[in-house]
């Protein structure tokens, strides 16, 4: 079964969120509850099918390769909703330590 | 105060034309109702009456200046239009029902909300909703549930929950919705509207914020289907900003001759007795006009919530992945439990390993659902069936069993999946006098045909003309 391997403390990890335990046990239960709910597609053969991703059939769709003027006009209209800027830029925690560079 | 309430557009028109109200009269009735009545029915979020009142202006000076060529001009001039608080407004605060996005303003409008300005449309504020689009009910607001003003006690459907309620309550004439899996149409029949879910790719949905990128529609809700089919005429066409919109070359002409499919699945015993008479009801008004039914099969209609699910989660992850609180908003600790859930079943059914057993095997299934179709438009114009298999529930009935309230969206994540157009239809009440509709799904892109088959019901009924007394 799927169910052995479903760790709910690392899929909370790949999807970067932090649960408290009582939401570790109820998110399990419940999420549990929904892939139950679709192992019901394993009934059905789809050996000779393909997959579809999107249903318009498109493939690529290119344009002109030519710089468009923004939807947002200026820069400090862009950077007005960042909790941190730093001389026109949005500032983010360091990700990279200086012991690995 | 204006006393009778317009409940068209082209009864609206009329009554500014011969000014016996003008659209700042319009706008002044409207704020009033909502100040007097939305604390018990929560349909908005944001009220804009400053931007209400500048474009009624607008509008009014228009009317005196052009006469009736202003809408010639302006097809949409005067119509009050209630927003679901996924579109962006440049200025306007643009929550998605979540605190993530609590302080957040807009810093550009949607293509839609363009194109609904552009034709003289006026924006009386943002709506409540399942936070991101995700839920049946309403309930999943970060903001507080949603109301039925048909009854206090029950739930309007979702996720559209506040534009829905907010033109059943007589707070705007029409408003704007997403519809993934149901969130257009249910709540519509829930709280006697038109809906429309259109054809994936008929509207552009660029600057609407995203939920499951390969489902996601935008879609309409008003009392008349001629309403409707205004907005969609306005709405429908091609975007640079969203390759899928592609309306124009593929539209499929109308006839004068339909026959509707009755597809087995959806009139089994999961419908309630009061669904399932009220469509036979629905049938036999349309066979009246000499419209034709033939039994069909959807064989693979049952599968549809298990993929709808997988798909939708997985995307909604992708899509939510975007809120680190770095360039706007509050970071993902504000997430509340429903965006969990599907942010987490997302990320596990795209993770390494189980790809291919959970996202994969619904991508193929989808296909079957989508030959499904196919085959039955090969036989039929359009298909009958059930929006919900019962009217509105009551608020709580379902919150704490989360698959109980994904099931309420069997009979229309189907149309999704498949990206055909779906129109929800007022077709009556319940003894307890909640609404009841039913659905029209066509083939892709022939938006015509189910408002033409909408009109010849609307000609033959008066449901729609019901108003909620609050």
């Amino acid at each position: 079964m799927a169910m052995a391997n479903f760790d709910i403390k690392s899929v909370a990890r790949l999807s970067r969120l932090k649960l408290t335990p009582s939401e570790e046990k109820m998110f399990e239960n419940q999420l549990s509850d929904i892939l139950n709910h679709v192992e019901k597609l394993n009934q059905l053969d789809t050996k000779n099918t393909q997959p579809t991703i999107n249903t318009t059939g498109l493939q690529n769709t290119n344009r002109e390769d030519k710089i468009l003027p923004s939807e947002i006009e200026s820069p400090t209209k862009a950077l007005r909703e960042a909790r941190n800027q730093y001389n026109n830029y949005f500032k983010v925690s360091a990700v990279l330590d200086k012991e690995a560079l | 105060m204006i006393s009778d309430l317009p409940l068209s557009i082209s009864g609206l028109h009329k009554n500014l034309l011969a000014h016996k109200y003008s659209a700042v009269d319009l706008v002044d009735t409207y704020l009033s109702r909502i100040n007097a009545f939305d604390k018990n029915i929560n349909s908005f979020i944001t009220v804009t009456d400053d931007l209400a009142y500048s474009q009624a202006k607008i509008a009014d000076r228009l009317i005196s200046d052009l006469g009736k060529d202003a809408f010639k001009e302006y097809p949409l001039l005067g119509v009050v239009v209630a927003y679901k608080d996924l579109f962006n407004i440049d200025g306007v605060r643009t929550t998605a029902g979540s605190k993530v996005l609590e302080n957040y303003t807009a810093q550009y409008s949607a293509t839609s909300v363009k194109r609904m300005q552009k034709a003289g449309a006026i924006c009386i504020g943002k709506t409540n909703l399942d936070a991101w689009g995700h839920g049946s009910s309403g309930e999943n607001s970060d903001f507080g549930p949603t109301k039925n003003p048909w009854n206090l006690e029950y739930v309007p459907g979702g996720s559209s929950s506040g534009s829905a309620a907010a033109v059943a309550a007589n707070f705007a004439l029409a408003s704007t919705g997403t519809d993934t899996g149901s969130s257009v149409r249910l709540p519509a029949s829930f709280c006697n509207l038109v809906g429309l879910k259109p054809t994936y790719g008929a509207v552009s949905r660029w600057g609407v914020i995203a939920f499951a990128s390969s489902l996601d529609t935008i879609g309409q809700m008003t009392h008349t289907v001629s309403d409707n089919e205004k907005i969609f005429e306005i709405w429908k066409g091609s975007d640079d900003k969203d390759v899928n919109a592609n309306y124009l070359k593929n539209a499929v002409p109308t006839k004068n001759k339909f026959t509707i499919g009755l597809p087995k699945e959806y009139f089994d015993d999961g419908v309630c007795s009061e669904v399932l008479a009220n469509l036979e009801e629905v049938k036999k008004v349309y066979q009246k006009q000499n419209i034709k039914f033939k039994q069909i099969s959807l064989p693979h209609t049952e599968y549809g919530t298990a993929v709808y699910y997988i798909t939708a989660f997985a995307e909604a992850s992708s899509n939510l992945a975007r809120y680190d609180g770095v360039r706007f908003g509050n970071t993902r600790a504000s997430f509340g439990p429903e965006a969990k859930r599907r942010i987490m079943l997302g990320s596990y059914v795209l993770s390494a390993g189980y790809r291919d057993q959970y996202y994969v095997k619904a991508m193929k299934v989808r296909s079957k659902i989508i030959e499904d179709f196919k085959k039955a438009f090969t036989e039929v114009d359009a298909i009958l069936a059930p929006v919900s298999p019962t009217p509105a529930f009551k608020l709580g009935q379902k919150t704490d069993d989360p698959l109980s309230m994904y099931l309420s969206d069997i009979f229309t994540v189907n149309a999704n999946i498949a990206g055909v157009p779906g129109l929800s239809i007022p077709s009556g009440f319940s003894k307890s006098g909640l609404p009841i509709g039913y659905q029209l799904m066509g083939p892709k892109f022939s938006e015509s045909t189910l408002y033409k088959l909408g009109k010849i019901y609307q000609s033959n009924t008066d449901y729609h003309l019901k108003k909620a007394i609050l």
